[in-house]
């Protein structure tokens, strides 16, 4: 039977628990979960009461951020995944120690990456807990009219039509007038299970967003040197479609983005599960190209 | 079991047109000290890398304790300690922590040893590496390998930074453990007076190609220096096929060979009409005549 490299002590070593006292270790802890609870949360509280529930009122307002704070996102993803699994990219010496122990490769790798993962997805995990206690979401006529002829979002009737196939066993006894503050009546759709729809949306496409992280660090760690040019051009090579996409298309991304909500609203169940049949792949494959890592 | 704790045959590696490894064909026999002797860039490092695991040859094949490198498994890492030229290990960790840390994944780990080199080159445990002189380092470096109780030791530039007492006292571990009994170690060293006072077998490496693999002794015994002078009939014409290297002077010719047996020199010397005078060569001096030979 094949020995275990025991995952324990390597976990405290990605944790770095043997790196600083208790007491700076556990306000750290603390300030570490709070940052990474709060920034998880902030993002449905935008949504249920920063925008009253309202998607389009949402999607109008933050539509316009969300491309770049996930590109934000993604860098940081690339910046730890690069650190931890791309040997030019971090320190080679400390890999040299780690590759001549007794440690398999694999074990090495899956403790980072399982960090990795928990660190960066797992701000996206409370909120699904959140969601199931959280109003539903609504669609207003009122606020789709008036978002109708701006620039930045999908036509109405489209807008509507869309919504009403993404959620469609809810529509036909959640439509309801509401009278607005200019006493104007509007339609208001109701869109039961929409929070929580949009919590996983967020944690599918991060879930997606660090397995391309992935992918890319894996096939990228055998020809990032440790030279200066083949380092930048492993950082920025990723973000150079991105840095096009935000100055070219930046008019259409707010459409793109409730598009990308809408496409994952109607076909979840098949998205979630390839998603989840995607993570043991790419875990497989990276761990193998990890394991056949040069140290030169 | 085998008789060679390392065997390779015909491996090369290169770095792009730079051939570091040519056509390697080592051997080290179990219980053996072997010095392996390269000028810089000779292909040292990247041999002894290849040995380690860390690079895969392009061509060859490579047995350490019977197993090839790219198929090391958890138990064939407990047996195999490295100690790297450049070994850094991680600055943000006591010594003891580091200590606690390795042992964890190894079952035989010796905690006398570990006590012993503490106190014999006065580490204080509770420091941070970083905070270490790089000798102070490399001794931890170096009880991390010995602590392990490996069956084969592969040290690269050991004895780099440390003080004339800190390497005689490294040395004198290291015999310490190979003392026991199947235990081989592999040793690269600029320092030839070191590898000479512990090493059995030597090889020599220039330009990527395995000069000499000998016993020392062997070695010492038959490669020798010869002074020609005297030539009745001038020496345009004097050769020696078996020489290392060959110089000429006006009326003298230096030739650095392997004396085969008690008639080569007075073959020699008949035949070209001449006399000779034989000095006797110490490692360093072998070391320098057959790596010129390489590169004149």
């Amino acid at each position: 039977m094949k020995t275990r490299t025991p995952w324990w002590p390597l976990l405290r070593s990605e944790l770095l628990l043997d790196h600083f006292p208790m007491v700076p270790l556990v306000l750290g802890g603390v300030y570490c979960l709070a940052v990474w609870f709060v920034s998880g949360w902030s993002l449905l509280h935008t949504l249920t009461h920063g925008c009253r529930g309202d998607i389009a009122l949402f999607f109008n307002l933050v539509g316009d951020f969300i491309f770049p704070v996930s590109c934000g996102w993604l860098f940081i993803a690339l910046m730890l995944t690069g650190i931890i699994t791309v040997p030019g990219f971090s320190r080679l010496e400390t890999y040299e120690f780690y590759f001549t122990r007794a440690i398999a490769r694999r074990s090495l790798f899956r403790v980072k990456m399982t960090v990795l993962a928990v660190m960066l997805l797992g701000p996206f995990v409370p909120n699904m807990f959140i969601a199931l206690g959280t109003p539903d979401l609504v669609l207003n006529s009122g606020t789709v009219e008036a978002l109708g002829g701006l620039r930045t979002t999908l036509p109405d009737a489209e807008r509507l039509g869309s919504y009403l196939r993404a959620f469609p066993g809810n529509h036909p006894e959640v439509v309801r007038l509401v009278r607005s503050s200019a006493n104007v009546d509007t339609l208001e759709i109701k869109l039961p299970c929409a929070t929580l729809v949009y919590a996983g949306w967020l944690l599918w496409g991060g879930t997606i967003g660090l397995l391309a992280v992935q992918t890319y660090c894996a096939f990228m760690a055998r020809h990032v040197t440790r030279r200066l040019w083949s380092v930048m051009t492993f950082v920025a090579l990723p973000f150079l479609p991105a840095a096009f996409v935000l100055i070219y298309l930046h008019d259409l991304m707010p459409a793109v983005v409730e598009s990308s909500f809408l496409f994952f609203a109607r076909n979840e169940t098949w998205l979630v599960l390839a998603a989840v049949a995607a993570i043991p792949m790419v875990q497989w494959w990276a761990e193998r190209r990890f394991n056949e890592l040069e140290i030169s | 079991m085998d008789t060679y704790m390392i065997e390779t045959k015909n491996v090369s590696r290169s770095f792009g047109r730079n051939r570091a490894v040519q056509n390697l064909n080592l051997r080290v026999r179990r219980g053996c000290i072997y010095g392996f002797l390269g000028r810089n860039g000779a292909g040292k490092t990247t041999a002894l890398k290849m040995l380690a695991g860390l690079l895969w040859p392009d061509a060859g094949e490579i047995r350490v304790n019977g197993v090839a490198p790219a198929k090391f498994t958890v138990e064939d890492r407990w047996k195999i300690g490295y100690v790297s030229e450049k070994q850094i290990l991680e600055p943000g960790l006591r010594v003891d922590a580091l200590i606690r840390f390795t042992s964890q994944f190894y079952p035989d780990w010796d905690v006398g040893v570990c006590e012993r080199i503490l106190r014999r080159f006065k580490i204080d445990p509770t420091r941070r590496i970083g905070a270490l002189s790089q000798g102070t380092a490399r001794q931890v470096a170096f009880l991390l390998a010995l602590a392990q109780k490996p069956d084969l030791l592969i040290l690269d530039e050991p004895a780099a930074n440390l003080d004339v007492v800190a390497r005689r006292d490294f040395l004198d571990e290291m015999l310490g453990l190979l003392r026991e009994e199947g235990k081989t170690a592999v040793l690269s060293s600029h320092i030839l007076s070191d590898v000479e006072r512990v090493a059995d077998e030597i090889g020599i490496i220039a330009r990527g190609t395995l000069k000499i693999s000998e016993p020392l002794d062997q070695l010492k015994e038959t490669v020798k220096q010869a002074r020609f002078y005297g030539f009745a009939r001038g020496l345009d014409a004097f050769e020696v096929p078996e020489a290392f290297r060959l110089t000429k002077s006006r009326e003298e010719a230096l030739a650095t060979l392997r004396i085969k047996d008690e008639t080569t020199l007075p073959r020699l010397a008949a035949a070209h009409q001449c006399q000779y005078e034989l000095i006797h060569l110490n490692l360093e001096d072998i070391f320098v005549e057959i790596v010129r030979e390489g590169e004149e």
